[in-house]
């Protein structure tokens, strides 16, 4: 292959060639170019489509006895199949702007590249839930979710064909007309991740700081006592720590994936855009919003990120 | 003395294709897989990339076990060493995940250095792949009424 159409990147690492057989983990993308597609089969017989300019990642988020997985689409289409398993959590989908909850569904979720979404439902029930708002959907409803906002009125998607390749360049060019609201609607969602993560860093602080403590104390004891006090005290605090410390990683690997697939998109499309223009005001405005976006992440994302995520 | 050049290069060849098929080392078993992976929780001080080196990538904490921060809330913290198997066996396919093995064991640690900790090791093989190690899926350690899992299940 002379070209890398469908590349897997995981956590720390370069990308590589995507291959028959390859298996996935949390924390990993799949990125297709516009010449390739990756059908990716899960473990309970589902699948998930990746077509051609699409971005798509695995995060899991939850507790250690109830985690649930977030199949993460940054940009481009994804087609997904669910099939319902009694017992197991069911994993929800997110876009830049939005998450969708599913049950035994078939669906497919189109991110254009300023981050709006639009869910189409073939099968099951998905409801999509954007800035506090929620909307549910039913076989051959859709509805669309713009950067910022929340989910628009549910359209019917058998009446409405929905091209993605036009939809995508109406969203460009909307973005191009007002971009300072579209990286504003980021930044919303950026501060909305760290708010998650300022919450949950001194729980995972304080759950430490226990854990820690009840080490100590540990070392005072002997025998049946030093067991108990292991078994019935010192575990549960750290598998509390443990949940705060998967759930921070989650938020910030998100804020991560929305600085580097989305703004960083926006930013390439400007500049190209401005190019003979550097000084026009439209320009130093949307740099400015931008900034400001880059600002919330470096200030309140990178600092929970590790080096090897980076 | 053409001939006897012709013959001896076959030989040569056939000689080569032998020596490399018996230098394929045999995948380590389930067990030694396990084993191997309580060595590497026992180091001092832990290396972790060392110990995710023992898990399969669909793992769905793989991607952070290179760090230190994640063992050290976890049933392995080097806080807790040394560790131990005691009565490990493997045992049949785990019906969640195909090309499965599980190795049942008890671990003991600091605390418990005598009994255990009842502990389910879940390996993947790669059936593509003959000479690959099995790689550790998932691990349950149940301790006292927590269980304590070592990654997540994924679809």
């Amino acid at each position: 292959m002379d070209y890398p159409e469908v590349e897997i990147k995981r956590p720390g690492g370069a990308a590589i060639l995507a291959d028959f057989g390859d298996k996935l983990s949390a924390g990993d993308s799949v990125i297709t170019t516009r010449f390739g597609e990756a059908e990716l089969e899960l473990a309970d017989g589902g699948t998930v489509s990746v077509a051609a300019d699409t971005i798509y990642q695995i995060q899991v988020i939850g507790s250690q006895s109830r985690p649930q997985t977030v199949m993460n689409v940054a940009l481009g289409s994804v087609r997904f199949r669910f099939n319902t398993i009694a017992g197991r959590t069911e994993p929800a989908v997110g876009t830049p702007t939005s998450v969708a909850g599913v049950r035994g569904t078939e669906f497919t979720a189109y991110v254009a590249a300023d981050g709006a979404t639009v869910f189409i439902v073939d099968e099951g029930l998905v409801e999509v839930s954007a800035e506090g708002a929620r909307v549910q959907l039913a076989a051959g409803q859709g509805v669309e979710v713009a950067p910022g906002e929340r989910p628009g009125a549910p359209f019917d998607a058998i009446e409405r064909a929905f091209d993605f390749r036009q939809y995508n360049e109406d969203r460009i060019q909307e973005f191009l007309r007002n971009p300072v609201r579209s990286v504003a609607g980021h930044t919303r969602r950026l501060e909305q991740f760290a708010e998650q993560i300022g919450i949950l860093t001194p729980l995972y602080e304080d759950a430490r700081s226990r854990l820690d403590a009840a080490r100590t104390k540990l070392e005072t004891l002997e025998g049946d006592a030093r067991q108990t006090f292991f078994e019935k005290e010192l575990v549960p605090i750290r598998a509390e720590a443990a949940d705060y410390y998967d759930n921070m990683r989650f938020y910030a690997l998100s804020g991560l994936s929305l600085r580097r697939y989305v703004l960083g998109r926006m930013y390439l499309l400007m500049s190209l855009e401005y190019l003979s223009a550097p000084g026009d005001s439209a320009y130093q405005e949307y740099l400015a919003a931008h900034e400001e976006a880059l600002s919330v992440y470096e200030r309140r994302i990178v600092p929970v990120l590790d080096p090897t995520d980076i | 003395m053409k001939r006897i050049a012709v013959i001896a290069a076959v030989a040569v060849l056939t000689g080569a294709i032998i020596s490399c098929d018996g230098l394929l080392p045999d995948p380590a078993t389930p067990l030694e897989q396990v084993e191997g992976f309580i060595v590497a929780a026992n180091r001092a001080p832990q290396n972790p990339s060392e110990m995710k080196a023992y898990f399969d990538p669909s793992a769905a904490d793989y991607g952070s076990m290179q760090l230190s921060t994640y063992w050290e809330s976890r049933f392995f913290a080097q806080d807790d060493q040394p560790f131990g198997l005691i009565n490990a066996q493997a045992g049949s396919e785990d019906p969640e995940f195909a090309n499965s093995v599980t190795v049942t064991a008890y671990i003991t640690n600091s605390i418990n250095t005598t009994d255990g900790y009842p502990a389910t090791f879940v390996l993947v093989a790669d059936p593509d792949n003959l000479f690959a190690d099995p790689l550790i899926r998932k691990i349950t350690v149940t301790v006292d009424t927590t269980d304590e899992v070592i990654e997540k299940i994924v679809p």
